[in-house]
This record gives structure tokens, C-alpha cells and sequence, in this order.
């Protein structure tokens, strides 16, 4: 925390190696919260470019107001929904399937360590509702509380709670076999 | 051990990672980005203004009021007579302290300009002046203290008093609201800003700024000199208004902006426009006149002002037999519908889709929205039937 507002200082200061601690700090992280968040991950790197083009953008007026992190997780998933959303008007969901493989192929973002147990799981999270795969990506890799989720969602916290525990509960369903993909 | 026996563990090991050359070049186009921005960033107050004006913060009231205006003046307009097209909706930019301010839509010839006039944050005198400038079609003022709004017609002499109630939020100081919106946009890198250059506008130098917010986009040119804004052109859902000829600061005198019924108008009987209390059944209502009495059963093009009043004018017949009264009345109905579509927020995900939908058809949507905290959408169909419908079974 005070190593971010350290590097934000020297940032703001034109210290573009600064800049440079950020981005290798935070961009792993933010790409995988980003690839957990859409169906299909060819647009990751897009999102992922596109908060840190606006966080530069942004830093002359900058002033951080909790965590670095929480800051950038949230722009993510802002983008990230505004994508979705996107998709989905120009899609029928008769084509997404076919289409998110299609992508995936095409994606240079894949999974870290690839597993074919680690796949069944990224392609479940995809089954789930998006406000409850979004609570769940937020909780665990964007660290964010379920109070910051609530507001980002505009719900409230017992309901962020509850779309948090009812996705992990899908999760084991799909993962188990008691629900059909 | 399977992933489901430990979900929230197996879920941390969900990382994605992309190739070295992916990251360098992300990374390389963050840096240009920087470069750019840097080299754009000329001066602090040019900065400050697009900071200042760029996002368009109309409030809900300010739309609302705008919807108010236009549905209200646009039923009036109807009559027997061959009257000047009311083709436009006008709405204010902001609800400022002494400012005053034309407001056009789809620039060209022969276009009505409403005039704006702001007294305090309270009180907004719009006057819809003819095409020529030379004559005060309709005069709206609002009173947000008291909640009232009156609405004068000099050639009829008639004057309507309206309750607003519910009001949700009041308008804040302009000024305020501009600090307010720096503070704002200091913590959102969402509403992208995309500088213009300079160009000459009324013989003063102007910086341009355009910015893309999720509500829609604005262009702002103001006086590279003084930072005041010259011209605003916001394109917003399907509306695009341009305000020009803003002066700051000047003298209003109190009378503008009375209550108080002129002497030689005769009072039409008052009425009530709820605001945040609108609903649902409000829009269904509105869907439901406007394909019963104006589109002989079918759904408007759009959902919008500009569609509603083009929409009236072409069958300005209908409405001849009814006194004016009743246009009051029919006007406060269909502005209902409209502000329970203005008071929806982006994540509402509001989606009108009725263009060649008939009045009656149960199979083809209308349009759809999701309520605040809903994971369903609620979808209102052609026999304006509503139904919960999940994201994934939306019609297409």
C-alpha cells in the first residue's frame, strides 16, 4: 500500500520507471481477473491495455482513495461488463459456444498452469451468472471486500454475499457433474 | 483432489498469462499512450475545463424536466390550425447559477431555440422562442424549491400550474457540481477524453474536447482564452442538442421566474406529474397510447422525445377535438412513460426494440430493462404483457 502511493508519487512526477513497477506489478493480475471475468479471454489484454491507457490518461487529477489494486480491479470489471454486454448484442447464443472456442484459439491469453482439471473449472466459472462470476473473480483475485463489490454491482452486501456463495456453490455442482453444461 | 472439493483454492489458481511479446507490446502502447498524453497536456486550465465539461452530468431532474418540456409544449402545438412545426426537444445543459443559454436540436434552418435562463440552482425559466427568434411560443418555469412548474402559453394566454412531486434528488450549485465532477472523473478512468485542437467559433479561439461516457458524448468548445464554454454539442441516447450563445453571470430580473399567474392568463386546471415515483405500469401505459391514439397500433420507431414528437405532428388530426385541458392531461400521461425511461442508469440496460411490433403481438418484444439489484430483465411484449426474462433467454 505504501509502496503503491510511493511509486504513484514518483508517477505523477514523470518517473516513468515508476510507471513501469506499476504496470509489471499489477498487469498479471489484472489480466487474469480480466480472464476470469469474460466468457472468452481473446479480449483480456484488450481491457487489461485499455485501464492502464486510461489510468495514465488520468494521472494528472489521480488521487487514490483505497488500494491501488481495488482501484484498477474495478476498472476491469466495469470494462469487462461493458465488453459482455457488447457480445451479447451482437451475438445469438446459439453461436456463442462456438464462437468463444473460435476465439480461444486465436487468444494469446491461456490459463498458467494448464490442467485439464483447471480448464473444467475456468469453463464452469463461464456457465455461471455473470453477477455471480464477478463477485467470485472481485473476492479472489481482485481482492476486493464484498462491501466495495456491493457497490460496484449497486446491490447490496448481503445480496454480493449471497451471488458469492451461490456461484461456488454452482461451481461444485457443474464440477461434480449434478448440472449440465 | 478435484477442483470441487476445494473451490475458492482451485479458483486462486485461475491465472492467465499471455506471451512476452503480448505483454511488451501492451506495455509499449500504455507508454505511447503517455507519451501522447503528455505532449497534449498543454496547459492547466484547458485541462480543467474538459475535466469540467466533458461528462455529461444533466441530472435526472434536468432530463426529466427536459422530457416535461417537450411533451407538454409538444401536445399544445396540436390543433386544427396549420401552427409552426414543433419538430424539436429542447433540454437544458445544466442547471446553473446565472447562466443563460440557446438551446438547438439537429441544427439548420427554421429550428426553434429554447431559451434558458437559470436563477440560482432553483429556478429555470426555458422559453421556446419561433425559429426567427422574434416570438415566445411557450414559456416553462420551474420552481425546484416548491416542486412547481408553470407553464404559460402567451398567444393562448393560458396558464397550467404543475406539481412535481417526488422529486428524488435536487440539483446541486453548477459550481459545485463542476467540482463535484473533477473529483469525480480524478477517480474514473472510464469516461475516455479525446482533445480537438483549436478552431475559431464567433471570432474567439476555441480548445475542443469531445469525451464518451456510457450515456453518451459530449463535445465542449470553449474560449481558449477564459476557459467559458462557447458551444456544447452532446449527442445522448438518440437526442443531439448543441447549446450556443451562453452568457454567465448576468442580471435576471426576479419576475421571470414567478409562480405567479400573469395578469390576462386564465388558469387551466393544475396538475401533478410524479417523478421518481413513475413505473413500470407508467410505460406500458405510454407504449399503450401512443400505439392506440397515435400509430393506429403500431410501436413507435423509437423510443424517444424526438420520435414522439415527429410522431404527433404527423397526426396532429387525431388530437384537433380535444380542449386544452385534455391535452394537458393526455401530455402529463405520456411524460410519465418517458421519465421512468430517463430515470433508468446505464446498468438498467434499457433496450427498446418495438420498431414493426404491432399493438397485440404477445410474441415479439418491445422493449426491456433490468430493475436495480434484478438478475432477471423484464421484457414488455406486444400485447404489453411484461415478463422476467434471464440474460440468456433475452430475445434476440
Amino acid at each position: 500500500m505504501l509502496e503503491d502511493r510511493l511509486l504513484l508519487w514518483k508517477f505523477k512526477r514523470g518517473s516513468r520507471a515508476a510507471f513501469r513497477a506499476i504496470y509489471e506489478k499489477y498487469a498479471g493480475d489484472m489480466l487474469t481477473l480480466a480472464g476470469n471475468l469474460l466468457d472468452d479471454k481473446v479480449g483480456a489484454e484488450d481491457i487489461v491495455q485499455d485501464v492502464f491507457i486510461k489510468f495514465v490518461q488520468s494521472i494528472g487529477t489521480f488521487r487514490l482513495t483505497g488500494s491501488l489494486k481495488s482501484y484498477l480491479a474495478t476498472c476491469v470489471a466495469n470494462r469487462s461488463r461493458d465488453c459482455i454486454r457488447r457480445r451479447i448484442r451482437q451475438r445469438t447464443a446459439m453461436a456463442k459456444q462456438a464462437e468463444k472456442r473460435a476465439v480461444e484459439i486465436k487468444s494469446t491469453v491461456h490459463l498458467a498452469i494448464c490442467s485439464e482439471q483447471l480448464q473444467e473449472l475456468s469453463d464452469a466459472m463461464t456457465e455461471l451468472p455473470y453477477e455471480q462470476r464477478e463477485a467470485i473473480a472481485l473476492r479472489i483475485h481482485g481482492n476486493l471486500k464484498f462491501r466495495q463489490i456491493a457497490e460496484l454491482q449497486n446491490a447490496s452486501t448481503k445480496t454480493v454475499h449471497s451471488r458469492y456463495c451461490y456461484g461456488l456453490d454452482k461451481l461444485r455442482s457443474i464440477l461434480n457433474g449434478e448440472v449440465r453444461k | 483432489m478435484r477442483p470441487a472439493e476445494n473451490i475458492e483454492k482451485s479458483i486462486k489458481k485461475l491465472r492467465y498469462k499471455t506471451s512476452a511479446e503480448t505483454h511488451d507490446r501492451v506495455l509499449g502502447n500504455v507508454l505511447q499512450a503517455l507519451d501522447e498524453y503528455e505532449k497534449q497536456k498543454t496547459s492547466a486550465d484547458a485541462h480543467d475545463i474538459r475535466r469540467t465539461m466533458m461528462r455529461s452530468r444533466i441530472g435526472k431532474i434536468a432530463a426529466a424536466v427536459l422530457i416535461i418540456v417537450s411533451v407538454i409544449a409538444g401536445i399544445h402545438f396540436l390543433g386544427p390550425t396549420e401552427s409552426v412545426a414543433w419538430a424539436d426537444v429542447v433540454r437544458p445543459i445544466l442547471t446553473a447559477r446565472t447562466v443563460v443559454f440557446n438551446v438547438i436540436m439537429n441544427e439548420g434552418d427554421n429550428v426553434p431555440i429554447n431559451r434558458v435562463m437559470n436563477m440560482g440552482t432553483q429556478r429555470v425559466r426555458n422559453e421556446l422562442l419561433s425559429p426567427d427568434g422574434n416570438s415566445v411560443q411557450v414559456i416553462v418555469i420551474f420552481d425546484y424549491d416548491t416542486s412547481l412548474m408553470l407553464e404559460l402559453i402567451p398567444e393562448k394566454k393560458t396558464a397550467v400550474l404543475i406539481e412535481l412531486k417526488d422529486i428524488p434528488e435536487k440539483p446541486e450549485n453548477v459550481l459545485e457540481e463542476m467540482r463535484n465532477i473533477i473529483t469525480e472523473l480524478q477517480n474514473d478512468p472510464d469516461v475516455s477524453v479525446e482533445p480537438l485542437g483549436e478552431k475559431e467559433i464567433d471570432g474567439r479561439i476555441a480548445k475542443g474536447f469531445r469525451a464518451n461516457g456510457p450515456d453518451g458524448e459530449m463535445t465542449v468548445w470553449a474560449d481558449s482564452q477564459t476557459a467559458l464554454p462557447i458551444r456544447m454539442e452532446q449527442k445522448w441516447r438518440q437526442m443531439h442538442f448543441v447549446c450556443t450563445d451562453f452568457k454567465f453571470d448576468v442580471v435576471l430580473d426576479e419576475s421571470l421566474f414567478s409562480m405567479e399567474i400573469p395578469e390576462g392568463y386564465s388558469e387551466l386546471p393544475s396538475g401533478e406529474l410524479p417523478i421518481a415515483s413513475t413505473t413500470e405500469q407508467d410505460l406500458v401505459e405510454t407504449l399503450r397510447m401512443w400505439a392506440e391514439m397515435i400509430l393506429d397500433g403500431a410501436f413507435p420507431e423509437d423510443f424517444s422525445g424526438q420520435v414522439y414528437v415527429d410522431d404527433v405532428n404527423k397526426n396532429r388530426k387525431k388530437f384537433a377535438k380535444l380542449q386544452q385541458e385534455q391535452k394537458v392531461e393526455l401530455g402529463l400521461k405520456f411524460g410519465r412513460g418517458f421519465i421512468f425511461v430517463q430515470l433508468l442508469k446505464a446498468e438498467n440496460d434499457w433496450h427498446y426494440v418495438g420498431k414493426n411490433v404491432k399493438l397485440g403481438d404477445s410474441e415479439s418484444p418491445v422493449c426491456r430493462y433490468r430493475p436495480e439489484g434484478s438478475e432477471t430483465y423484464r421484457v414488455i411484449y406486444g400485447d404489453l404483457s411484461v415478463k422476467d426474462v434471464a440474460l440468456e433467454d433475452l430475445p434476440q
